[in-house]
């Protein structure tokens, strides 16, 4: 005879089951299959319609965790899983652990049940943690006078630094007052002259102030041949020369009055400073000159002071910056 | 413990100290700092730790740093946003213990902790109950519990009798 209820189907048939609304043959066979099936919980849970899941092994472990002791006499077909659970722990004496094996030995088909709870056990998988470097420490033992001789150390540096910092900054400042008073100062004079003999085939002018750049020096650098020819000096084209400054924009940076600058062509000759040939000097002590040229007989030349024909004694005279001095070479 | 003990216990521990935190939270920027935090603690007070209890002493910290942190960032919210990271699959891991470890993400946080802790590290278990601050009995008990819910889970998908 076939079954009508089986695992599939018991569901539906237990409550109508419970409702009483199956046959008496289906009610005999649901009376059947719940006895036959001793591990399916038939209790309801609060909704009335799922079935719980069987338990009991679980509850009877955690009643015997809850213990303080278990007797090795307690051991059994439901009380195995804790036992199981307790010789894979270490915690189980000697004698209690044969006991066991003992037990397991005479109920073999219990044996794939313990042997399950051994296989519970979770094998560490590997996992390396790569940043070990950040977590480590200096072992490195420094004394502590080290560290307050780094510290003092440290701070002389500073303060040296800063020092050394204020003392540029200074020093920077008075370079640029410098050159903003060298700048006025050329500018007062209004004057571009030779002033400086570089070497023998040129004479530097003082440093005038571009008026097309505001920012860079011009330099004219005028032939000697050149400049001591006086017809040719009023004519000539100063060839100019861009000096690019250091500090250019230092000049610049401070409380230095623009003032429009002087084209080389309109700067009037200082004739006081001039290099220009004899021929073309005026003599500023033409009367003292011609006396003395008329007393010695004997031309003298206002620059030198000299004779061009040395007769008669000698003589000196000083006046201010000039020195005139004369030796007789007439014996 | 001096300085040298306390990267010794670097070279020694980093690992099972990170497999520990990133089992649990199974994020592993989260698990990086919950270790620099825990070294960082162990550090400051290396002072008062002897070097013969300082694996215990990490992963006691590394513990409550873990409880904090799940407790900051909700132990709900973060599972469902977890990345499988810091963990090597090893391809010759047998299919029982890949669905153990499946099966470990599915206990409770506390039996979580004590297997790991047991199994991994093979702590006792009144040494794990220092680690949790619980008692040996519930570790005992939070140890027969998870034995027997992994077991469960192998029957259900018929690796075991």
């Amino acid at each position: 005879m076939s079954k009508t209820i089986d695992h599939s189907n018991y569901e539906a048939y237990f409550i109508d089951y419970l409702e009483g609304v199956l046959s008496a043959e289906l009610q005999a066979e649901m009376e059947l299959f719940m006895d036959e099936n001793p591990e399916i919980n038939f209790d309801l849970d609060v909704d009335g319609l799922i079935l719980q899941a069987p338990e009991e092994t679980l509850d009877t472990v955690v009643k015997l965790t809850l213990k303080k002791e278990v007797a090795i006499t307690e051991l059994n077909t439901s009380t195995l899983p804790y036992f199981a659970i307790a010789a894979m722990e270490d915690q189980l004496s000697y004698a209690d652990s044969r006991e066991l094996e003992n037990w397991l030995s005479k109920h073999e088909e219990q044996r794939p049940i313990f042997n399950s709870y051994r296989q519970t056990r979770l094998e560490a998988s590997q996992i390396i943690y790569a940043n070990k470097a950040g977590l480590k420490r200096n072992t490195r033992i420094i004394p502590l006078w080290v560290k307050g001789s780094a510290i003092a150390a440290s701070l002389a540096l500073l303060i040296t630094l800063g020092w050394n910092d204020q003392t540029t900054t200074q020093k920077n400042q008075l370079v640029a007052n410098n050159k903003v008073i060298v700048k006025k100062k050329q500018h007062d004079s209004k004057v571009v002259t030779p002033t400086q003999e570089v070497d023998n085939t040129s004479i530097v002018a003082p440093e005038v102030k571009s008026t097309l750049q505001d920012n860079s020096i011009i330099t004219s650098v005028i032939p000697v041949e050149l400049a001591r020819d006086t017809k040719k000096i009023e004519s000539i084209e100063l060839p100019v020369r861009e000096l690019e400054l250091e500090h250019a924009t230092t000049l610049l940076a401070g409380n230095y009055e623009y003032t429009p600058s002087i084209l080389p062509e309109e700067v009037p000759i200082n004739e006081d400073l001039s290099w220009i040939p004899l021929e073309a000097m005026r003599n500023p002590i033409a009367p003292l000159t011609n006396k003395l040229t008329e007393t010695l007989k004997t031309k003298v030349d206002f620059r030198t002071a000299k004779g061009t024909k040395n007769c008669g004694n000698g003589f000196l005279v000083k006046i201010g910056k000039f020195e005139l001095s004369h030796r007789s070479a007439c014996r | 413990m001096n300085a040298q003990e306390y990267n010794q216990a670097v070279d020694t521990y980093a690992d099972n100290l990170f497999r520990f935190v990133v089992k649990h939270t199974r994020n592993k920027m989260l698990a990086d700092d919950i270790l620099q935090e825990t070294y960082a603690k162990v550090w400051e007070r290396k002072e008062t730790i002897d070097a013969e209890k300082v694996k215990s002493y990490l992963f006691t910290t590394a513990y409550h740093c873990l409880v904090d942190s799940m407790k900051k960032e909700g132990r709900s919210g973060t599972l469902d946003q977890i990345e499988r990271v810091g963990e090597t699959t090893n391809p010759h891991l047998f299919d029982i213990q890949r669905v153990l470890h499946e099966a470990l993400e599915k206990l409770p946080a506390i039996q979580k902790t004590v297997v790991l802790l047991r199994d991994y590290e093979g702590y006792h278990y009144d040494e794990i109950a220092e680690i949790t601050e619980l008692t040996a009995a519930q570790v005992k008990v939070y140890i027969f519990r998870a034995r027997q819910a992994l077991k469960s889970y192998l029957k259900e998908l018929e690796l075991v009798a």
